[in-house]
């Protein structure tokens, strides 16, 4: 139960509206697995950071901007996000992954999500000391 | 003029499109697979972009000579009836999504027949759309007259399914505050094969229903296609939901393939539906997009819904949204701690915005 408990509180996630709406740092793949470092990256001054994300599509002045100097001409562009952008499929349905699924051969897992349906208990978590007073 | 929005990336290529369209602003595309050994435009997005030429009138698409940049510059919307051969490459949902979130602002309403594959693992099910998202609208008074009808099945590789699209035109859509996700009182499912052996629908729906063993009302249809209604290519696949006392509903599919074994996909498919009901919310992660998206359509008046993890293709859909629209939403994260309501998933998500109030101009007020 403890266990099954604490996969359920370990979905926090810190400053949604931030990570979304704000300078759009992160992917949104990075946003949703919280693959996300406490500070702020670090982005070296004058270096090509910026092109990591290019690809990503992640919304007009994000990507690399039209600063590149002749510098860049015939310089080789590290792309190794470039296999991770190929592969992502422009659908809603998210990917399936069967391992993470295997905890609902779990009766007690299974047990923590009764009260999401009408037979399971009518007691609301919060109240429940509430009504341990009436008696 | 309005200004030019610039995206690099074939990533989110359609819903780019979809909002270009609606909000009428020109949308440019550069750097689409510029990388890829096989450049730019892959078939099913010529296909696609084929297909938004047939629904809209006026509209210019100018494609770069290697494929990898687009201009679009969006026309009016008109609908009405439209044949589209979908290909093999994508299943009709790629195609039919975005139907949906143009449909209801047409000048005609849509009748548009679409031929290709209606279910497989890549894309969400024609079962799906029919009875997980098509619903959705019905809460924005999106009603009379919307239907998917299926009269043929399509099957990867080869596909030859058939299905017709017929959505009715509103001047404004309602706003909605949908924040009690209520209890799951009963699920509901379609099994379907077809030019495999009839029992292969009972034994997914046998195994699902051992998984979902909470309610009693359980009812999974159990459908066997044949003759000219069984397409191409052998398959089968199965599309479950679970519905709430408050109409939220939860939902998962999967489609079975060749060596695959009609008990595993029942089974996954129902442990999928499970692990989508612990999101909670009142909004599964299939129809968030579509959802967030009326949403901002709506009047200008505050629209409130629960969901319950984000996934990141709506997280990019927010940030497109932002920038075609200018509308952000209010997330608020609630936890286990604040929660009274009967039976709520412990981690959800508010999220609430004001609407752009979109207005259909050719459909006269009544």
């Amino acid at each position: 139960m403890a266990k099954a408990e604490s996969v359920f509180h370990s979905r926090r996630r810190p400053n949604l509206m931030r990570l979304i709406y704000g300078d759009r740092k992160y992917t949104p793949e990075q946003i949703v697995n919280g693959d996300i470092e406490e500070g702020p990256l670090k982005l070296k001054e004058g270096s090509d950071e910026e092109d990591s994300d290019e690809g990503f599509g992640t919304g007009p002045g994000t990507g690399g901007e039209d600063n590149d100097n002749d510098e860049d001409f015939l310089t080789l562009k590290k792309e190794d996000s470039d296999t991770v952008v190929a592969q992502m499929i422009d659908s809603c349905k998210s990917t399936i992954e069967f391992t993470d699924l295997d905890i609902w051969d779990n009766p007690e897992f299974k047990e923590t999500i009764r009260d999401r349906f009408i037979t399971g208990s009518l007691d609301v978590p919060g109240a429940a000391s509430a009504g341990g007073d009436d008696e | 003029m309005s200004k030019v929005l610039k995206y690099e990336g074939h990533n989110y290529f359609r819903q780019r499109l979809v909002l270009a369209t609606l909000s009428g602003k020109v949308l440019k595309i550069d750097k689409i697979r510029s990388n890829d050994a096989n450049p730019g435009l892959r078939d099913f997005e010529a296909s696609f972009l084929r297909l938004l030429e047939k629904v809209t009138n006026g509209a210019t698409i100018e494609i770069s000579y290697t494929g990898t940049s687009i201009v679009y510059k969006p026309g009016v919307i008109v609908g009405g009836k439209v044949y589209h051969d979908c290909g093999t490459a994508r299943a009709v949902g790629y195609f039919l999504e975005p139907l949906i979130a143009l449909g209801p602002f047409s000048k005609n309403p849509m009748n548009i027949t679409l031929n290709g594959i209606t279910n497989d693992n890549v894309d969400i099910s024609v079962d799906t759309i029919r009875t997980v998202l098509l619903p959705q609208l019905k809460k924005f008074g999106i009603e009379e007259g919307l239907e998917l009808e299926i009269p043929s099945r399509g099957a990867p590789p080869n596909g030859g399914g058939k299905v017709i699209f017929r959505c009715p035109i509103v001047r404004v859509l309602k706003p909605i505050q949908f924040t009690d996700e209520g209890r799951i009182k009963r699920i509901r499912g379609v099994a379907y094969c077809t030019r495999v052996a009839p029992q292969f629908s009972n034994r997914m729906v046998d195994s699902a229903r051992g998984v979902l063993d909470y309610v009693n009302d359980i009812n999974i249809a159990a459908v066997h296609y044949q003759g000219d209604k069984s397409g191409l290519s052998p398959g089968f696949a199965i599309s479950l939901l679970a519905k709430t006392t408050t109409s939220a509903f939860y939902s998962a599919e999967l489609a079975g393939g060749p060596g695959q074994a009609p008990e595993d996909i029942g089974l996954l498919a129902a442990k999928q539906l499970l692990a989508e009901i612990q999101k909670g919310g009142c909004v599964d992660s299939i129809s968030q997009t579509l959802v967030l998206l009326m949403m901002v359509l709506g009047p200008n008046d505050v629209s409130k819904v629960r969901v319950g993890e984000l996934t990141p293709f709506t997280i990019q859909y927010l940030r497109d949204l932002q920038d075609f629209f200018g509308s952000q939403f209010k997330i608020t994260q609630e936890t286990g701690k604040d929660q009274t309501v009967l039976g709520a998933a412990p981690d959800t998500l508010l999220m609430t915005c004001v609407g752009v109030g979109y207005v259909n101009t050719n459909k006269k007020a009544t």
